[in-house]
């Protein structure tokens, strides 16, 4: 590929995701690869069109219309390579539609290979159907009987260190072939096995299910107690995804003879982009992708790369699950006027069963930006339950042994105060009409801690550049850092609690050519400093001894931050973050943080107000956990 | 979204529907090749529904080497063996003589593995039985009410005959008290006033049914039929509920009158029942105390539909509920008319034998909830399913699916190029509709559809 990069002048990229395709079109402008333009459509996997052919089409047909150009010829082909004004070099796709990936994870021990092979399949982009592992509470019969169950589209199969014992890995085995399983879309094909475990087992897994599986071999992922080693199953399950999954979907067929590279799915392009920006920017990252059907979260701390997926916390599809999940409660709490639930479920709902509209009126915008911050809030707590680390095992003897071996299983890596920055993505917050929504709306349901940078991905374009890194990363690189990351600022939030009013402590703002700026701060306040795009300044803030920044309680620190579209976000409203219970205080509170970040357009929202009053008997607000089940069947 | 079958002729059109109808496992297909078929005509069945696999670790038992499992074997694979019928012996003689191993349970030996030493058994559920209560409070020697507490295994669970469901104390056996299965089944009831455990034995032979009049064309091997028919098909926009079938009773007039209690008489019992726009609170529960199949109505109040058919929606994938009553919303949620001119169609077909289901999974392979009414002896022209064109031009026909203008109707006047500023503030390709009321809308364009 090397000696045709050179040449590349314009790229190509789609998204075929589950709600919308997109597709982007890059460019060489004098030295520089920048973005072009992008057309989004609706994807058309499902009926009366049943061929994603026609969206990714008539996406590009869109760039067509922007641009005034020809990219697709009479026949409705890519011209290829670009000649004079019409046609593009090079084309390259990502997909997450026709239910994404789902895999069935087995390994032996629920703590070690087990828990790795989940994380490989999900850092494949996968959605897990279940784990099985031999300590998992299950008897041989009730795996056997849930294996049968489940139409997964591969397995993925690990356990043992290198050298160490076959026997349970031939129980598992044979359990599977005992289940029986059949793969997702009928059986004109054998199920896909990923056997990443114990290379001294390989030859078994084969003898054992060879007949009956597609047997695919790839290095030991837990080699030995102390080791993980993701990278080769995950690739193994992108090759698979591709030939088996993919190619079963309508229209995917005529799409991956397009493509010059494999298509990706989308979510393993995120957290290829996120695994590149971290490494360039040195820095712990978190980035999430909030989409129509799931939510997916990726973490790079410290080296150690994780994605987790909510597969039923989205923005569409799933939107209702959103509900029952977070409860009218923690949702309504983010909206700053008086709703009446059975409208507003029926508005929720008809949007899962008309999963493309967007929402016209600034209710209903809010409503959905209050729904996103739960659907966030939520994949982030399962996020940071799974992002674990393999510590270096210890062996000593004694009542220290113990200690040790538990720590194989993994050490919880993610640290809010440890976080450099925090990038969104995925409709909602990219596609949101001001970028100050977009910061309130990761600020509300991540609750940095510390000295934080917020961004987003400007116009959803991390899945394509994801896929390009695969092949250019140079260009993906300076795309990513020119047009895709729109730096909003940063958050700087004491951890502690406090009441309201209550001094905090104090912050100086240096920004070179303009006069230093003093600030005592208050507990419970939202502020909001001019600092803009490409600027730094310099901030020391002396912390009062309960409040604590990242250096320890009490203690001053002083950092570079770097400005954006919002600016320097001061967020002394606690840490843990509790919302006032009384409906009167919380609307207050929400309509001062509206106006302070300048988030919505007051006049509208004080419409909303009049219109819809806040109802004395609301009671209780916020806090309260649980779903909306456990509301409605209420004793 | 509603597939309209609207004609120049008449008020609906009549099309080949095929319907495959198969089952989970391979089993024993019932009808030939050009049976006729009613909705309630068993196609195919699995002989015996696959029982709870026991997976003994045989080597161990006998105290054997694995791999010398099969030689110690008495049966092979694929023999029936009953309850306390040794079905392996050691080779070697022990102290005691040799050991047998006998077959914990009904059923028939489906693997022998030489390499772990287990044998698979799998359990046998010929017919339905009735469920069995013991007291296990008794066996525990415990208080009803603290039974809750020392249960093992909850409600909803599978059990095998002889598991201990139940343990009191901690520690070596000799400090605690268990309580033991008498048969293998589900757990249906914990009882803290009598002490009492219910197992059910939901065991049916699964089957699967023609599901409309038709006639098979096709057979599946060990699978199912395909069975065809002409017939007029509706989808629907979200369903709840099973597959039914039964005679389709319109009760309203009107295309946008609300479905209300009064209107659901004790006659209608085994109908399916057509509203026009909403069905009030009272009228959904009225349908399923009266014991309608099915009701088909424009919209309903999401909150109603979970409290009262007590379902979970969140994931939007449902068809598998157990209810009695299939409800099929043509249009969605909150107050809305149905399209009109599928209110006609169905007003057309009212008195007819339908055939409906509920399932409806919104997600990409989508599957909308259907509304199926068979003509078998129809001689006339056969419609060819129409793919609806993509493209929103000017003059066409549309219908706004979301606030604020929802549920109005309208014609496209023009298309606007560049994408233009909402009230959100967010810039989103866009059209102007003419609505009915003679008001001129800018909607962005997903908030559209073809009318």
């Amino acid at each position: 590929m090397a000696s045709g990069e050179n040449v590349i002048q314009s790229i190509l990229a789609t998204d075929v995701g589950s709600t919308t395709t997109k597709a982007i079109l890059i460019e060489k402008r004098g030295d520089e690869y920048r973005l072009i333009t992008r057309g989004e459509m609706p994807t058309t996997v499902e009926v009366p069109w049943e061929n994603v052919m026609i969206g990714v089409r008539k996406s590009i047909r869109r760039v067509e219309e922007l641009l005034q150009r020809r990219i697709l010829d009479q026949s409705g082909k890519i011209i290829r390579p670009k000649q004079g004004d019409s046609g593009v070099d090079y084309y390259v796709s990502t997909s997450s539609a026709g239910g994404g990936l789902q895999m069935m994870v087995a390994g032996l021990v629920r703590e070690i290979s087990a828990s790795s092979a989940n994380r490989a399949a999900l850092g494949a982009g996968a959605v897990v159907l279940d784990v099985i592992a031999v300590d998992d509470g299950r008897s041989a019969s009730e795996q056997i009987t849930r294996i049968t169950e489940l139409r997964p589209d591969i397995i993925l199969l690990s356990g043992g260190v290198d050298g160490g014992s076959v026997t349970y890995i031939a129980a598992m085995t044979e359990t599977l072939i005992q289940a029986n399983p059949q793969p997702r879309f009928g059986g004109t094909y054998k199920l896909p096995l990923v056997f990443a475990g114990n290379r001294d087992a390989q030859d078994m897994v084969l003898a054992i299910a060879g007949n009956e599986l597609d047997i695919h071999i790839c290095e030991n992922l837990r080699p030995r107690h102390d080791v993980e080693n993701l990278g080769p199953a995950r690739e193994a399950i992108h090759d698979l995804f591709m030939n088996h999954v993919m190619a079963q979907a309508p229209g995917y067929g005529e799409l991956m003879k397009w493509v010059d590279v494999t298509i990706m799915p989308t979510p393993g392009a995120v957290g290829r982009i996120i695994s590149v920006m971290a490494e360039q920017y040195h820095a712990n990252i978190i980035g999430v992708d909030i989409g129509g059907a799931t939510t997916d979260v990726f973490s790079s701390f410290e080296g150690i790369f994780t994605r987790t997926v909510s597969a039923n916390l989205g923005m569409s599809y799933s939107i209702t699950n959103v509900l029952e999940e977070a409860g009218f409660d923690n949702i309504l709490r983010w909206v700053p006027f008086g709703v009446d639930e059975e409208r507003i479920s029926d508005w929720i709902a008809n949007k899962m069963v008309r999963p493309t509209t967007i929402p016209q009126t600034l209710k209903h915008l809010m409503l959905e930006q209050a729904l996103a911050r739960e659907a966030l809030r939520l994949s982030f707590a399962h996020h940071k339950s799974l992002a674990r680390k393999v510590e270096k095992e210890v062996i000593s003897a004694g009542w220290r042994t113990q200690q040790q071996m538990f720590k194989s299983a993994g050490v919880e890596i993610i640290e809010m105060v440890k976080l450099d920055m925090l990038v969104g993505s995925g409709g909602v917050l990219s596609h949101a009409p001001r970028r100050e929504q977009a910061a309130m709306m990761l600020l509300d349901a991540f609750l940095p801690e510390g000295i934080t940078q917020l961004a987003v991905d400007s116009i959803f374009m991390m899945p394509h550049l994801g896929v390009l890194s695969t092949t250019h990363p140079d260009i993906a690189a300076e795309v990513f850092d020119k047009d895709c990351l729109v730096r909003l600022g940063t958050a700087i939030a004491p951890v502690g609690k406090g009441k309201d009013g209550q001094p905090v402590g104090h912050m100086k703002l240096e920004i070179p050519g303009r006069p230093v700026i003093d600030h005592a701060i208050t507990y419970g306040e939202l502020r909001r400093f001019e600092l803009g795009v490409g600027q730094k300044a310099r901030v020391t803030i002396t912390p009062k001894p309960q409040f604590d920044l990242g250096e320890g309680k009490g203690k001053a620190i002083t950092a570079d931050v770097e400005g954006g579209l919002v600016g320097v976000i001061l967020d002394a409203r606690g840490r843990p973050f509790e919302m006032p219970t009384d409906s009167r205080a919380r609307v207050k509170k929400l309509t001062e943080w509206i106006e302070t970040l300048n988030v919505y357009p007051l006049e509208y929202v004080r419409l909303y107000q009049e219109e819809h009053r806040v109802r004395d008997v609301e009671g209780e607000k916020g806090g309260r956990q649980g779903g909306l089940m456990s509301k409605l069947f209420k004793r | 979204m509603v597939s309209c079958p609207s004609s120049s002729n008449g008020r609906y059109v009549v099309e080949m529907v095929k319907k495959v109808r198969k089952l989970p496992l391979p089993g024993e297909v019932l009808a030939a090749k050009g049976d006729q078929v009613e909705p309630d005509t068993i196609v195919a069945r699995i002989a015996l529904r696959p029982g709870i696999p026991w997976v003994l670790p045989a080597a161990r038992l006998l105290g054997i080497e694995p791999e010398l499992l099969s030689k110690c074997m008495l049966k092979k694979i694929g023999d029936r063996v009953k309850t306390k019928e040794v079905i392996a012996r050691s080779t070697e003689q022990g102290l005691y003589g040799r050991k047998d191993l006998e077959a914990p349970t009904d059923g028939i030996i489906e693997d022998i593995s030489d390499r772990s030493g287990r044998i698979v058994l799998r359990e046998e559920f010929g017919r339905e039985e009735p469920p069995i209560s013991f007291d296990c409070a008794f066996e525990l020697k415990c208080k009803p009410k603290d039974l809750p507490k020392y249960m093992l295994r909850t409600v909803g669970q599978e059990v095998k005959r002889t598991q201990i469901i139940a343990k009191k104390g901690e520690g070596a056996a000799f400090f605690s008290v268990t309580a033991r299965t008498p048969v293998s089944g589900v757990i249906a009831e914990v009882n803290d006033t009598t002490g009492y455990v219910t197992i059910a034995r939901p065991f049916k032979q699964v089957t699967v049914n023609a599901y409309m009049r038709g006639t098979v064309t096709e057979i599946i091997p060990h699978r199912g039929v395909v069975v065809e028919a002409p017939a007029v098909r509706v989808n629907g926009v979200f369903g709840v509920g099973r597959e039914t079938h039964g005679p389709l009773k319109v009760l309203v007039d009107r295309a946008d009158e609300v479905l209300t209690k009064d209107l659901i008489t004790e006659d209608l019992e085994g109908k399916i029942i057509i509203g026009g726009a909403f069905i009030t609170n009272d009228a959904l529960a009225q349908a399923l105390a009266v014991g309608c199949r099915g009701v088909i109505t424009g919209t309903a109040n999401y909150l109603n539909i979970i409290r009262s058919l007590g379902v979970k929606l969140g994931v939007g994938i449902t068809g598998q509920e157990d209810i009695g009553t299939t409800l099929i919303l043509m249009e969605g949620f909150g107050h809305l008319a149905m399209h009109e001119e599928v209110f006609q169609a169905l007003k057309a077909l009212d008195g007819l034998e339908a055939s409906i289901n509920g399932a409806t999974q919104i997600r990409a392979g989508a599957i909308r909830p259907e509304i199926i009414v068979p003509f078998p002896g129809y001689q006339g022209e056969l419609a060819t399913p129409q793919k609806i064109d993509e493209e929103i031009t000017v003059g066409l026909r549309v219908r706004i699916i979301n606030e604020p203008y929802f549920g109005a109707t309208g014609t496209v006047v023009s298309v606007p190029r560049e994408a233009q500023a909402v009230e959100t503030g967010a810039r989103v390709p866009v059209l102007e509709v003419k609505l009915a009321s003679g008001e001129t809308v800018v909607v962005p364009r997903p908030n559209v559809e073809v009318f």
